[in-house]
């Protein structure tokens, strides 16, 4: 970390390949397309490099990382031009489809099929601290860092996905 | 019944389980952002070089100029200071009066138990000898240990 703040590239790469695997979970289910999970992680990389001496070790690392990478993933979607949602969006290649585990548990990809949806539907910043504090383990404050909102701002995000979310799910009580 | 809870337990288990699966698209998304990382400048600033004349002293160049950029300095100086396992670098800038550089601060976190006195001579010494190679010159170097670790410096 301290080589990679001095400009030191072996350094970052091994920041990239430590934090990436996460980033590009969480931005491939942020704007859910492979293709555009990829440049913006691309971005967020890039931008954590030439601002890396300006990391002032407050948050970690890891939530310094998902911040820059949320705030990347949301321009991007802010940058889709508005369209109705379509109903074979989800099962399309790249996107979340049914696929090797169809095989082996079909009821499950069906089941994945529909929260890939749900969360789809999520309002975007809904959407990223369900992700952040649900799947990839960030704390509520942790959360908020990242996302430039206040923890009770966080909370009440969650609150509202966690709503949308088993609403949507309703069927497979 | 399935309650809320277990519902959104079911979720994060559905994603968690994608991981592997997605995890195998990682090695292509690696490789691009190594690419574009390797591409991209960072911001740097330039810094007057001295050179030897002919009749041997040191003198700012006239007619020729040579401007190394600040990034070439503080890389040699990284590199330099990485041969001392018992220090790491946590900050190392010039301070340039426009384009002249006057001094070089250096803050160290240093390992426990290392004598901080000659620490800091070595480093200086190092410094020194880094700035007249990359700039012909030999400023004031302050050198100031942030912090001492238990172990690896550098981690």
């Amino acid at each position: 970390m301290r080589s990679a703040r001095l400009g030191d590239r072996e350094a970052f790469g091994a920041i990239v390949e430590r934090h990436g695997p996460a980033l590009y979970r969480f931005v491939r289910r942020m704007v859910r397309d492979h293709g555009e999970a990829q440049d913006v992680v691309q971005e967020a990389f890039v931008a954590a490099w030439r601002s890396i001496d300006r990391f002032d070790g407050r948050s970690t690392l890891s939530t310094w990382l998902f911040g820059i990478a949320s705030h990347k993933a949301r321009d991007t979607l802010r940058r889709r031009r508005p369209e109705p949602m379509d109903p074979d969006l989800m099962t399309r290649p790249g996107h979340d489809t049914i696929d090797r585990s169809a095989r082996s548990n079909p009821e499950e990809a069906v089941f994945f099929t529909e929260l890939a949806q749900a969360l789809a539907a999520l309002p975007d910043r809904q959407r990223a601290a369900w992700l952040l504090t649900q799947v990839e383990g960030l704390t509520t404050v942790e959360a908020a860092e990242a996302l430039r909102m206040t923890p009770d701002a966080v909370r009440g995000q969650l609150a509202r996905a966690r709503v949308s979310l088993t609403q949507r799910l309703e069927a497979w009580r | 019944m399935t309650t809320d809870d277990e519902i959104m337990s079911r979720a994060v288990d559905a994603i968690q389980d994608r991981a592997e699966q997605e995890s195998a698209e990682w090695p292509a998304v690696a490789s691009g952002v190594r690419d574009r990382v390797r591409r991209s400048s960072l911001v740097s600033r330039p810094v007057r070089a001295h050179v030897e004349d002919l009749s041997g002293t040191t003198t700012f160049t006239q007619v020729d100029t040579l401007v190394v950029s600040d990034r070439v300095v503080v890389d040699a100086l990284r590199r330099g200071l990485s041969g001392i396992p018992e220090a790491a670098a946590e900050t190392l800038s010039l301070v340039l009066d426009g384009r002249d550089c006057v001094g070089v601060r250096v803050e160290l976190v240093a390992g426990y138990g290392t004598d901080l006195r000659v620490l800091g001579d070595r480093v200086r010494t190092l410094v020194e000898a880094t700035l007249t190679d990359t700039l012909g010159i030999v400023v004031p170097v302050d050198v100031t240990v942030v912090d001492v670790v238990v172990g690896d410096p550098s981690r």
